[in-house]
């Protein structure tokens, strides 16, 4: 099915190689786990298997890379297509259409495909899916792994002989994740004809899908070998900083929130919500999809207007506050960040804030300077924040906050798709502003890397705090209530 | 503004009961015939009609209230303007002339606003692909449409972060906004490129653009009283250029 040997990829204008000398040899009804960390060549490689590389995407390529018999620099994209299936880690940028039968009818549609096989291939795709109950929803209406079930039905239409899921649950929360990992586990039970390759940096949950896995590393294969004698849980989850203690040492309560309501229209996302964070304390905040979580850092912030309650900073009532005052005393990180640089050099991104609200670059340079210094972003002062690795970007988001000196931090969502390699960069920065007395609020789905990274972690459901426990005892407490994806190790 | 499935369900919502290129049609003869009206009475007599047909199509007061307020708002402004500050003509005459000209804009308006709420961007897209238009210009038209809320929803999340930056929306200045609109474009554009990414290699990676033709799992009909629509607004639109 998969035939590679000697293939090295270079990116037009990269000196380093993306992939070198990969050589790999899958056969028909193979399933393999390929994982790595982020930027290893996982979605290089899914590029060059679907034919995009060399064809549609600037690379330079060498070796040879033969799928379906095919052979990838002598074969078009579209006759690659037709063999060949690739799902993308995020379904929402997938899509082409508004409903879910109009996505995956849209492939057979276009292999002129006659309307009954295009109805029965659309039946089949969404069965396959776990998706028929959703064929006649609009796709704004899914929800995340809805939407992943539908880009995955919607390529299972085009009836491919090899199927790439390219990290298919890095932007599902763990309930979600649980069904696609059922799902591809199922699919491979069930269909003994599709060969499955799935990419994923978090391998052991997918390790019921797959025979065999290879590890890619700096664009090298570094292991091919059985799934059952692959040793990934030790390897990747130690390298996860050893889990907090409660500090007895906590200082006084930076953030209170007492009786916060929120509502959209006639929906009430916060019900009566409290909360406190001290002093140096990480406080984690998990939950399903829509509980409210990211509505709740907005109504903190600012960004939102509360219908009720009171929100205290450092015992003053802030709730009456306008934002730009609440940014100089509050830092918020936004998931992506890039949506948080906004200027073409790293120094300037990180002087904007005080600058407009009205601080002179004079007044502010000792803090700027401290701050890039201590972020390890000094040689990049003129460099453009867009040209800065994701771990960098990182960096200078929370640079650019706390050059505001705020006693409170809100993180949301920052380990989102993350590796672990990233996310441990990310606790260590977080790790060193708690010591520096900042309160933390960090909003995440993954309960091994939350249990980790926090001394206390908040579970919430339909607007309410429904536990409220140190990192260390929340597993027990989310088993009590039957919330099962959430239990650390459990994924 | 978009459709409301569920709310309008009369003979000119239905999106199965007339076709979106019957419904476009008699968009455009409505137009020209609001531009082709020079009494202020038959334009409000126009206006009187295309209110009815909202009424028929079942659009809830309430939303063509919310929805429409502000182009009322501002027809009453063209109106006041055209009578404060046009000089040289007598009263009468300004009275007439603005009125015309709100009523004017009152009716496209409208009319565009009883298309929009009852024609889904997908079936006026598929409509016009499966009467000819070329699919790729159907499927670009479709994507735009498809990605609006998602850029909207993205411009809003950089605005957020700016504001939460210190940037002071709450006592918004020249300089303020001047600022967030240039700092909104970098991240926006940013994002935006790595979803249009995504897209094309989920569109080729299904075959989009193989043959010059393409099949539909289901065909939107015409029927005898999509061409009766059709006829009758060219003939009304035709009219008009020669009774009035």
């Amino acid at each position: 099915m998969i035939e590679i040997s000697g293939l090295n990829v270079r990116y037009y204008g990269c000196s380093e190689l993306a992939l070198r000398d990969i050589a790999l040899s899958v056969g028909p009804g193979e399933s393999v786990l390929a994982t790595g960390p982020s930027g290893c060549g996982k979605s290089t490689l899914a590029l060059c298997l679907a034919g995009f590389i060399p064809h549609a995407i600037g690379a330079e390529m060498t070796g040879s890379i033969e799928v379906c018999g095919l052979d990838q620099r002598e074969s078009s994209v579209y006759q690659i297509a037709q063999h060949v299936g690739l799902v993308q880690q995020d379904p929402e940028g997938q899509f082409c259409t508004m409903h879910v039968e109009d996505e995956v009818a849209f492939g057979p549609e276009n292999l002129l495909c006659p309307p009954s096989v295009v109805m029965s291939r659309v039946e089949r795709a969404l069965s396959m899916a776990g998706a028929s109950h959703l064929r006649n929803r609009k796709l704004t209406e899914l929800s995340g792994g809805e939407k992943q079930k539908v880009a995955l039905a919607a390529v299972l239409a085009m009836e491919p002989e090899l199927l790439i899921l390219d990290e298919p649950t890095a932007h599902l929360d763990p309930g979600a994740t649980r069904q696609i990992i059922e799902l591809v586990e199922r699919m491979r039970e069930t269909d003994a004809g599709l060969t499955l390759l799935i990419l994923e940096h978090k391998p052991w949950r997918f390790r019921g899908a797959a025979h065999r896995m290879v590890r890619i590393s700096k664009g090298s294969l570094l292991y091919d070998g059985p799934i059952a004698g692959a040793n990934f849980e030790t390897d990747v989850l130690h390298q996860l900083p050893g889990k907090r203690r409660t500090r007895p040492d906590l200082g006084e309560r930076v953030l209170e929130v007492k009786g916060l309501w929120q509502g959209y229209g006639d929906r009430n996302v916060l019900r009566g919500l409290d909360l406190e964070v001290r002093r140096g304390e990480i406080v984690g905040l998990m939950g399903y999809n829509g509980s409210g979580k990211t509505t709740l850092l907005q109504a903190i912030m600012g960004l939102l207007k509360p219908s009720a309650g009171t929100i205290l900073l450092n015992g003053a009532d802030i709730s009456g506050m306008p934002v730009s005052d609440r940014a100089r005393r509050i830092g918020m990180i936004f998931q992506n960040p890039n949506h948080q640089l906004f200027t073409d050099r790293v120094w300037r991104e990180v002087v904007i804030g005080p600058l407009c609200r009205g601080e002179t670059e004079d007044e502010c340079r000792p803090r700027a300077t401290a701050l890039i210094d201590r972020f390890g972003l000094s040689g990049y002062c003129k460099t453009h924040p867009l040209l800065l690795s994701f771990g960098q970007k990182r960096r200078l988001n929370l640079a650019s906050v706390m050059v505001s000196n705020p006693s409170v931090l809100l993180l949301d969502e920052p380990f989102a798709g993350q590796d672990i390699a990233r996310a441990c960069d990310l606790i260590c920065m977080l790790d060193q502003l708690a010591a520096d007395g900042v309160g933390i609020l960090v909003v995440g789905h993954d309960p091994d890397i939350m249990t980790r990274c926090c001394d206390r972690i908040l579970f919430m459901r339909e607007g309410e705090i429904l536990i409220d426990a140190a990192a260390q005892k929340v597993g027990a407490e989310l088993e009590r209530i039957g919330e099962d994806d959430y239990i650390p190790g459990r994924f | 503004m978009t459709t409301f499935p569920g709310d309008s369900s009369g003979p000119l919502a239905g999106e199965v009961r007339l076709n979106p290129i019957a419904k476009l049609i008699l968009l455009v003869s409505a137009c020209i015939v609001a531009l082709r009206l020079e009494e202020p009475l038959y334009a409000l007599g126009f206006l009187g009609l295309v209110i009815f047909g909202h009424l028929l199509a079942r659009v809830k007061p309430a939303i063509l209230w919310r929805r429409t307020r502000g182009i009322l708002i501002f027809s009453l402004i063209l109106f006041a303007s055209q009578i404060l500050l046009v000089k040289n003509v007598v009263w009468e005459m300004r009275v007439a002339n603005g009125a015309l000209m709100s009523l004017r804009f009152l009716n496209i308006v409208l009319a565009s606003h009883l298309f929009v709420s009852t024609t889904g961007a997908e079936n006026l897209a598929y409509a016009l692909m499966q009467a000819g238009l070329p699919y790729r210009y159907g499927f670009a038209l479709l994507t735009t449409m498809r990605f609006v809320p998602y850029f909207r929803l993205e411009a809003n999340t950089v605005l957020q972060a700016q504001v939460a930056r210190g940037v002071e929306v709450d006592r918004p200045t020249p300089k303020a906004i001047w600022l967030m609109a240039k700092h909104t474009i970098i991240p926006v554009t940013v994002t935006s490129l790595s979803k249009v990414d995504s897209l094309a290699i989920s569109m080729e990676g299904r075959c989009f653009g193989l043959h010059p033709d393409r099949t539909y799992r289901q065909r939107i009909p015409f029927y005898w009283w999509d061409w009766a629509v059709i006829g009758t607004g060219i003939a009304v639109a035709v009219a008009s250029f020669h009774l009035i």
